[in-house]
Order: C-alpha cells, then sequence, then structure tokens
C-alpha cells in the first residue's frame, strides 16, 4: 500500500496484516536477549512450568505485530517517531508455529497544535491466532500532514 | 536462586539493574525484525530522517529494560506470567553507544482475589542513558505469594 499522510487515514479505518509464523529458534533467539526466562529460552525446561512448553515473549508478540503493519507501507517516510504506547495486553500464549494476524484500527487523529506539518494518529493494534486473541495495545505517532503548495 | 514472592514486593521498594549498551548492529539487528522503519534499520538512511541518525526502536528499549530486570533474578522460581504493559513514554531518543540504566520501583502488590496463593505485582520503569531519560513504563506481573510454598 502507498504511504499515507495524516488527512489520508480516518477514525474507524481497519488494516489486515500478513500472517507471521515464529518458530522455536526465533523465540528462543530473542528471548535470550530481551526476556531471559525458562518459559522463553528453554524448550525442554518449559515443559515443567505453568505454560508446559516454550512460549514467545510478549515482548516479541507486540514487536513482530507492529513490525507487520510497518510492512503494510502506509507510514512510510511519514512517520515522524511514536511517543507512546499505552494498554498493552498479553491475553493468551503465542507458541512456535502460531500464525500471526494483527488488525490495526485507526483509534484518533488530531493536528498537532504547535507544529503545523504533522499530526497525531493513535491506533489499535490486535493480534490473532486462529481467530483467538492473544495480544493487543495501542500506539500513539507524530505523522505528517500532506504539504501544502505555497502560493507565493 | 528463588526469586521474590509476593510478600517481598513492598510499595516503594527499589529494584536496580546493570547497566546495557547498545550498539549499532543490535539496533539495527532488533528493527529490521521488529520496527522496520528507516531511523532505526540504517546508518545511512537514518541521516536523513527527522532524528539525523540512527535510533533504537522504543520497543525494543523496553525489551532491553525488561531484559534487564529479569537477570536481576526477582522473578525467578515464582514468577507466573505477565499479563501486560501500561503507559509506555518514549521522551528521548536512544542512540548507538547509548548505556541504558533502568530503575525499578514497587508501585502496587496485592492477593489476587481468585487465588490466594497468587498475587499481581505492578513495577515502575525508569530507563535512563547519560544525557537523562529515555522511557518509563508500568509493566504488570502475577507471582506466588509466599504461604503457597509453606508446609
Amino acid at each position: 500500500m502507498a504511504a499515507r499522510y495524516l488527512e489520508e487515514f480516518s477514525v474507524g479505518q481497519v488494516f489486515e496484516t500478513e500472517p507471521v509464523t515464529l518458530n522455536q529458534d526465533d523465540i528462543v533467539e530473542f528471548a535470550q536477549r530481551y526476556d531471559p526466562q525458562v518459559i522463553h529460552t528453554d524448550p525442554e525446561g518449559a515443559k515443567d512450568t505453568y505454560f508446559k512448553g516454550l512460549i514467545a515473549s510478549g515482548h516479541q508478540t507486540i514487536g513482530v505485530a507492529f513490525a507487520q503493519f510497518i510492512r503494510l507501507g502506509l507510514f512510510a517516510e511519514n512517520s515522524l517517531g511514536g511517543p507512546a504506547m499505552d494498554d498493552v495486553r498479553w491475553a493468551a500464549p503465542v507458541r512456535p508455529g502460531d500464525a500471526l494476524v494483527t488488525t490495526v484500527e485507526v483509534l484518533e487523529i488530531r493536528e498537532s497544535k504547535s507544529r503545523s506539518d504533522r499530526g497525531i494518529i493513535r491506533l489499535q493494534f490486535r493480534t490473532w491466532v486462529d481467530g483467538k486473541d492473544v495480544s493487543s495495545f495501542s500506539t500513539t505517532t507524530f505523522l505528517r500532514r500532506r504539504p501544502t503548495e505555497d502560493a507565493a | 536462586m528463588t526469586g521474590w514472592y509476593l510478600e517481598d514486593y513492598k510499595v516503594g521498594r527499589r529494584i536496580e539493574t546493570e547497566p546495557v549498551t547498545l550498539d549499532a548492529e543490535e539496533i539495527m539487528w532488533f528493527a529490521r525484525q521488529y520496527d522496520p522503519q528507516p531511523f532505526h534499520t540504517d546508518i545511512e538512511t537514518a541521516k536523513d530522517t527527522v532524528f539525523e541518525g540512527l535510533i533504537a526502536s522504543g520497543f525494543q528499549t523496553v525489551a532491553v529494560a525488561t531484559g534487564q530486570f529479569i537477570r536481576t533474578g526477582t522473578v525467578e522460581g515464582n514468577g507466573l506470567g505477565g499479563p501486560g504493559l501500561d503507559k509506555i513514554r518514549w521522551v528521548a531518543p536512544v542512540r548507538p553507544g547509548d548505556t541504558l540504566t533502568t530503575d525499578i520501583e514497587v508501585m502496587e502488590a496485592r492477593v489476587m482475589k481468585s487465588d490466594p496463593n497468587r498475587g499481581v505485582v505492578r513495577l515502575a520503569f525508569t530507563v535512563s542513558n547519560a544525557k537523562g531519560v529515555v522511557a518509563t513504563f508500568e509493566t504488570i506481573l502475577i507471582t506466588r505469594a509466599r504461604g503457597d510454598s509453606a508446609a
């Protein structure tokens, strides 16, 4: 999809990402760096835990969801960074081989009061495995407005 | 080693972590998989962006801080997973070579209504580099209560 300016989004729009699957090695490699707990790093040891097997770090699940959205190309060069994320909830474990599909809904759009070249867009992410909700979060991003033609 | 039980999480108690330094390679490795935007994925491309150089994904900053927390051993043996994060705020960019220091403070600790052997804990994370705070967020944890293991 082509990159969009702030004006080209509307509240209530929903985008769906391509599915993505995390294999055992992806899960372990991420967790060894960022979430080194047995449930995420040790396929054998994880069997004896509350989760009865390896599960992905929740941080990896939200990263994958965000990356899949970025890969849609809607933000491209128009994102000016994100100041916030809210309400991250991990509702169910993600296991090796699960196909993650993420839907992204536009929650809010507003123009910046201080900078005329940009605005703020809030997005609600929901990630699903076989139709079951596994994680959700909302993001706040500064996004470029369409450049105005100088009449002069 | 065994980590903390619910009763050990006293409101106001602090947890110190070991500093971690992020280099450009790790910033780009993370971003190419989890946040593929021009200011995160490539040193050269990043120069032409609003940030005028490579910066770490905010998701990575939060993940690094989480790794720092896990390595303290606080949740070892008694942690039962984490249902979520709240109020993540990225207040300043993280650049290659930045050393991140994470301070953690217990905000809330309560017994679960549905299971007296478990509790819910809320921790406030503050991540800083040499210049000051770069990110803040709250983590929710489920943990065993000490009663659970007492014979």
